[in-house]
């Protein structure tokens, strides 16, 4: 601003110097050419008083006086009309009578005026001259001017110490410069730019160089002779003081600036720097760095700030740890879920690809993301339009048991496709779960519950219809023997005794189905059992099917009632056999495993142990699942009216009651396995099997006493009693039968009685009895399954049991053990 | 600081391009004061006109050129002087000089090694066909045949005289010498040249008088035009009718020599009438930049100025008088206002011959071919 100011007082100083100067310069100038000015007017009104201008005498005497005293012509010439030179002062023969006529002065004087020549070169001096030519009535007067004295004033101006003036003509030619040489030469500046504007009429300052030294150059014209005047002013010695000025000005602003600078250092290491420190650690958190954090003790407050920014970014760091981990943790559970999780956006680009997910397609997740859905996992492409409506409206879907998803039919998926709405942008969840092992379960259950209920069912048929056939067979028995000659009547009652057989033959299948049967287990090893067996089985099967065996030697042994064992074997061979009409093989196998678990879940199950298992199968024709659900079911056959419908019934019964298992693999035409679990037994095998004869005999005397509340039973059984030899009480239920014994305390050799009974039953009566003899020997006989085993496994000593319906001669039989 | 170092480049780039680059200084040696002062001062003129058209365009490669200045004043010992102060000025190309008497008397120095002239209003035979650092842009070995054709077969004239102005004494002895033979085989007579030299005490009638006591049938001037149109002057006094004629064509002989010169011929390279377009521009810029009108000086130097011009565009960054040398005779085809030029093996340039008469204060050109 000062700077400025000054520059501009400098400015107008230097033009109001200027201004003085060329008006000085003008006015010498003007002063200058005043002179011959006159002189010539002068000259010219002599010359018009002359009459006859040739007459040299008078006219070169009129010219040396007037003339003579002045030094600043270098010639004066007066010419004739035709520019001839006729005079000629100071005098030159020479030149008399020489043209002029065409010279410029000669021919752009007029007859008005006063002349002013531009400069020239002297034909007579040779030096740049200019000419100042009146014309009078008979000719031209002119006279030359040496110029050499406009350089003496030029030279003699001071401006400064480096400055000059110039003068030039109307084209630029120099006139008069401190160098002479330039005039004498004639140089012409009109190139420049000040001497270009002056051609033009334009005069004012410029800043301009004259060899290589910068100017100042102020110009005006000199009007008397078209001139021009050029002031040149050193620049720097112009703006020296200015500059001097201005350099005080820098370097105090510098001073400052520096000072400043220094100031904000000092103030940026308190301020700024922990600001920085700042900023540095905002940028770490962005980049998940938290303890980076460093501080230098600064003003409190930032101290302040610190300290909480430094808690700030502990928690932040915290709690982004905490985030990755849940992060982490829930990618883990998810990655780790047996389901298959496919997570997709709206365009069906894959968004989440867990473990199972890459277990089963072997795509990694990396590969599987961004990828159209259905050919990451073309399986998926079924429910195109279920995941579309999820993503679209928003709905949850759920498939239940869907069997071919895979094209693996034997395998059940339920799938589950739930909107997920993530960063504002639609998209679906789909789970995939196999369900397989649960829906076989849940069938399983099903079929076990069903059985459970047939099971239930035929043991309450089957009392009754015991009771019922009890007298049937006894009757019939004591029929035959009753009609002994009457072949007839043998052959009448026969058939109602082998009906009556038949009868009671699926009254006790129906009873081994419900496991109500009477067992007698005995420790046995079961390779044996086939051994024994193999024959009978041998006979069974036709030739076209081979029978192998494979029996793993060192077996424990098993609990079990050979006869049930041996019918389970039966039934599966037979199975086996029917399955294979044109023929295969039927393998039977045995083995010993340890079972931690069940192996299959609707085992009911009764803790770890050892087993023995036995293998039969057939490479027949297999079975469908749905048939393969219902084999175990009573009276459900696939042979028509050629089977019963409860051979498995049976050996389910069978193994249920030995408390092991069975499992079954069939494929439709690729045969089916069956596979039987007993728990091996601690006690030692015992290979033989007792013989007992069944051969008829007569009873030994003595008294019985009878309690049985159904009456045919009991009358039935008192008759074939009484026919064996024996004098019989009867009772109708236990308080009967106990007065009875408590009026034949000591006669009765033998107790025969029902169990259940209304009253008293026979157990309670049996108790009592047995208060007055400890040792009587006691038949239970019963139809109500329900009671058979508990009675069977806890018989007291001298006690036995009799399933009804028996056989007489078993009863006959018992009764004689007991007795004797 | 890092940060500003950016901003700091930035300002020293401006700075840097900024500032002008270096000129390229070509030096010129002429006669720009005294006798012959006319053709100098025309020759300087023409190159300042070629440079400063140059450097408007931008100059060589970016580089202005500057035309350093050197008056020799018409003295041998100034001219010497003048040649050793451009060498140390780092100057070793020179245009010039411009008169012939100059030209020989530096002749050692056009076998410097790193140092070339380049002439224009030399025409001494003396240096014709001279392989030596000094290209010239005229020759007048075919003027002598032109001339005597003029004078024996148009004027009818078979003596001659010729007026040596001492201070270009070289060219005119050479000019002499040159032409005799050739004015004699056809039958012509040389007088004895009348020699003069201009100072103080210098009487034009004198010089006059001598020539018109010889009575020549022709009279035929060799310096400068102001001083031939002085003696002029004298010779129409002393009552002198026969044929005049000029070396040089410039219009300092209509100025001085007033009516005296009228029918005074000449032949010349230079045709003022010329109306080819280059001419007339170079015409018209010339009498813009100076205020006057051009004659064959500034032609001839405005020709060889942008030679030179051309050759430096064409070789950028060489300054080596050798290889500029050899480009320029390598190139032999240069710009003429007037025409192609076409420069011969030794550096010298032919061009066509035309005749001129004055008439009414006016050069007129004449359509006769000779």
């Amino acid at each position: 601003m000062i700077s400025t100011l000054l520059s501009w007082n400098l400015s107008r100083d230097i033009e109001n110097r200027n201004a003085l100067l060329t008006k000085t310069i003008n006015r010498q100038i003007e002063e200058f050419f005043s002179t011959p000015n006159l002189i010539m007017s002068q000259l010219k009104g002599l010359l018009e008083l002359i009459d006859d201008i040739e007459d040299h005498a008078i006219i070169d005497g009129e010219l040396k006086a007037s003339l003579g005293n002045v030094d600043f012509f270098d010639q004066v010439l007066i010419l004739d009309k035709e520019g001839v030179v006729i005079h000629l002062y100071p005098f030159n023969d020479d030149i008399i009578g020489n043209d002029f006529s065409r010279q410029p002065l000669f021919q752009d004087t007029t007859e008005k005026d006063i002349h002013w020549s531009p400069v020239f070169i002297s034909s007579i001096t040779g030096k740049p001259t200019v000419s100042i030519s009146l014309s009078f009535s008979q000719g031209i007067i002119v006279g030359q001017i040496d110029l050499a004295y406009l350089f003496k004033l030029i030279s003699e101006i001071e401006i400064e110490k480096k400055g000059f003036a110039i003068i030039t003509d109307q084209r630029g030619t120099v006139i008069v410069h401190p160098d002479n040489s330039l005039s004498e030469q004639r140089v012409n500046i009109s190139n420049r730019k000040e001497v270009e504007d002056g051609r033009k009429g334009i005069y004012g300052r410029i800043i301009t160089r004259w060899d290589e030294r910068k100017y100042i150059c102020s110009s005006s014209p000199i009007s008397r002779f078209n001139w021009m005047l050029f002031i040149y002013q050193d620049y720097l010695e112009v703006y020296s003081l200015n500059r001097s000025i201005g350099l005080t000005m820098t370097l105090t602003i510098l001073v400052a600036l520096i000072v400043c600078l220094i100031l904000t250092r000092i103030i940026s290491s308190r301020i700024l720097n922990p600001l920085l420190l700042l900023d540095h650690a905002t940028r770490d958190i962005t980049r998940g760095y938290y303890d980076t954090f460093e501080w230098e003790t600064s003003y409190s407050e930032l101290d302040r700030l610190a300290e909480n920014f430094r808690k700030m970014m502990l928690a932040i760091g915290s709690r982004e740890r905490e985030i990755d981990g849940l992060k982490s943790h829930l990618a883990n559970i998810i990655d780790s879920m047996p389901s298959l999780m496919i997570g997709v956006d709206n365009e069906f680009h894959v968004s989440l690809w867990n473990g199972a997910m890459v277990k089963l397609t072997h795509m990694t997740n990396d590969q599987a993301i961004g990828q159209n859905v259905f050919d990451a996992f073309p399986s998926l492409f079924s429910q195109k339009d279920n995941i579309e409506k999820c993503i679209n409206h928003g709905l949850s879907i759920e498939l239940n048991k869907v069997r071919n998803i895979f094209d693996k039919k034997e395998k059940y998926y339920d799938i589950t496709i739930y909107p997920l709405i993530y960063n504002e942008n639609r998209g679906a969840g789909i789970r995939i779960d196999d369900v397989t092992s649960m829906v076989n379960t849940e069938i399983m259950m099903q079929q076990s519950e069903k059985l459970n209920s047939l099971g239930k069912l035929s043991a309450g048929i089957s009392h009754d219809l015991n009771n019922m056939l009890t007298p049937i067979l006894g009757y019939g028995e004591l029929l035959k023997d009753h009609l002994d000659k009457d072949e007839t009547g043998q052959l009448y009652s026969e058939q109602i005794l082998e009906s009556a057989e038949r009868a009671r033959n699926l009254v006790r299948q129906l009873l081994v189905f419900s496991k109500k049967q009477n067992l007698e287990y005995k420790t046995l090893d079961i390779n044996y059992v086939l051994l024994e067996f193999q024959k009978l089985l041998v006979h069974s099967i036709p030739e076209n099917i081979k029978i192998s065996f494979q029996l793993q030697e060192g077996l424990r042994g098993v609990n079990a009632d050979r006869g049930q064992l041996e019918q389970v074997i039966m039934n599966l061979a037979i199975n086996a056999r029917d399955a294979m009409t044109n023929g295969g093989e039927l393998n039977i196998s045995t083995g010993q495993i340890y079972l931690n678990d069940p192996i299959e879940p609707v085992w009911e199950w009764n803790g770890a142990g050892y087993f023995v298992f036995l293998t039969i199968s057939d490479t027949g024709q297999g079975m469908e699942p749905d048939v393969m659900n219902r084999i175990f079911e009573p009276f459900f056959s696939t042979k028509g009216n050629r089977g019963s419908g409860l051979g498995l019934s049976m050996v389910y019964g069978i193994i249920e009651q030995h408390k092991g298992y069975i499992t079954v693999n069939s494929q439709d035409g690729r045969g089916t396995k069956f596979s039987i679990y007993l728990p091996a037994s601690d006690n030692s095998k015992e290979d033989k099997i007792e013989k007992t004869s069944s051969s008829k005999s007569q009873g030994r005397g003595g008294k019985l006493l009878l309690v049985e509340d159904d009456e045919s039973v009991r009358t039935m059984t008192e008759s074939y009693l009484v026919k064996l030899g024996y004098q019989v009480l009867s009772g109708t239920n236990g308080e009967e039968g106990l007065n009875l014994f408590s009026e034949n305390r000591s006669a009765i050799k033998m107790i025969i009685t029902d169990v259940i009974m209304p009253k008293m039953n026979g157990k309670e009566m049996v108790i009592k009895a047995r208060e007055f003899r400890p040792d009587i020997p006691v038949l239970y006989i019963s139809g109500y399954s329900d009671n058979l085993i508990n009675y069977k496994d806890s018989l007291e000593p001298h006690s036995a049991f009799l399933e009804k319906p028996f056989k007489l001669d078993k009863l006959h039989e018992i009764i004689r053990q007991l007795i004797f | 600081m890092k940060k500003n170092l950016p901003f700091v480049l930035i300002f020293l780039v401006i700075i840097f391009s900024c500032r002008e680059k270096e000129p390229l200084k070509i030096g010129f040696l002429g006669t720009l004061t005294g006798s012959f002062s006319d053709i100098g001062i025309a020759s300087r003129n023409a190159v300042t006109l070629a440079f400063e058209e140059v450097n408007q365009s931008g100059g060589i490669g970016g580089r202005p050129l500057e035309l350093v200045v050197k008056d020799d004043m018409g003295d041998k010992d100034i001219a010497a002087a003048m040649v050793e102060e451009l060498l140390k000025g780092g100057i070793n190309i020179i245009l010039g000089p411009t008169t012939s008497s100059i030209a020989l008397s530096i002749i050692p120095f056009f076998s410097e090694e790193d140092l070339l002239f380049i002439s224009s209003t030399v025409s001494t035979t003396e240096l014709d066909n001279i392989d030596d650092n000094h290209l010239k842009f005229t020759t007048v070995s075919s003027r002598s045949q032109k001339l005597t054709n003029l004078l024996i077969d148009i004027e009818g004239i078979n003596q001659v005289v010729f007026l040596n102005d001492l201070s270009n004494d070289s060219f005119a002895r050479g000019y002499v010498k040159t032409f005799t033979p050739f004015f004699e085989k056809r039958g012509g007579t040389v007088l004895p040249t009348i020699d003069y030299e201009i100072d103080h005490d210098t009487s034009y009638y004198e010089i006059a008088l001598e020539i018109y006591k010889l009575k020549p049938q022709g009279v035929i001037f060799l310096g400068d035009n102001r001083n031939s149109g002085l003696v002029c002057q004298q010779l129409a006094k002393l009552g002198y009718k026969g044929f005049l004629s000029s070396n040089a064509m410039t219009n300092d002989l209509i100025l001085h020599g007033g009516s005296s010169v009228e029918g005074l011929m000449m032949i010349s390279t230079y045709d003022p009438n010329n109306k080819a377009k280059e001419f007339l521009d170079l015409q018209a810029n010339y009498r813009s930049r100076f205020g006057q009108d051009m004659n064959f000086a500034v032609k001839r130097n405005y020709e060889a100025a942008r030679g030179l011009i051309d050759i430096l565009r064409d070789n950028p960054g060489k300054t080596d008088s050798e290889y500029l040398k050899s480009a320029f005779l390598e190139k032999n085809q240069f710009f003429g206002v007037q025409g192609d030029l076409e420069m011969n093996e030794y550096g010298d340039v032919e061009r066509p011959m035309y005749m001129f008469i004055i008439n009414n204060g006016a050069i007129e050109t004449l359509e006769e071919t000779i």
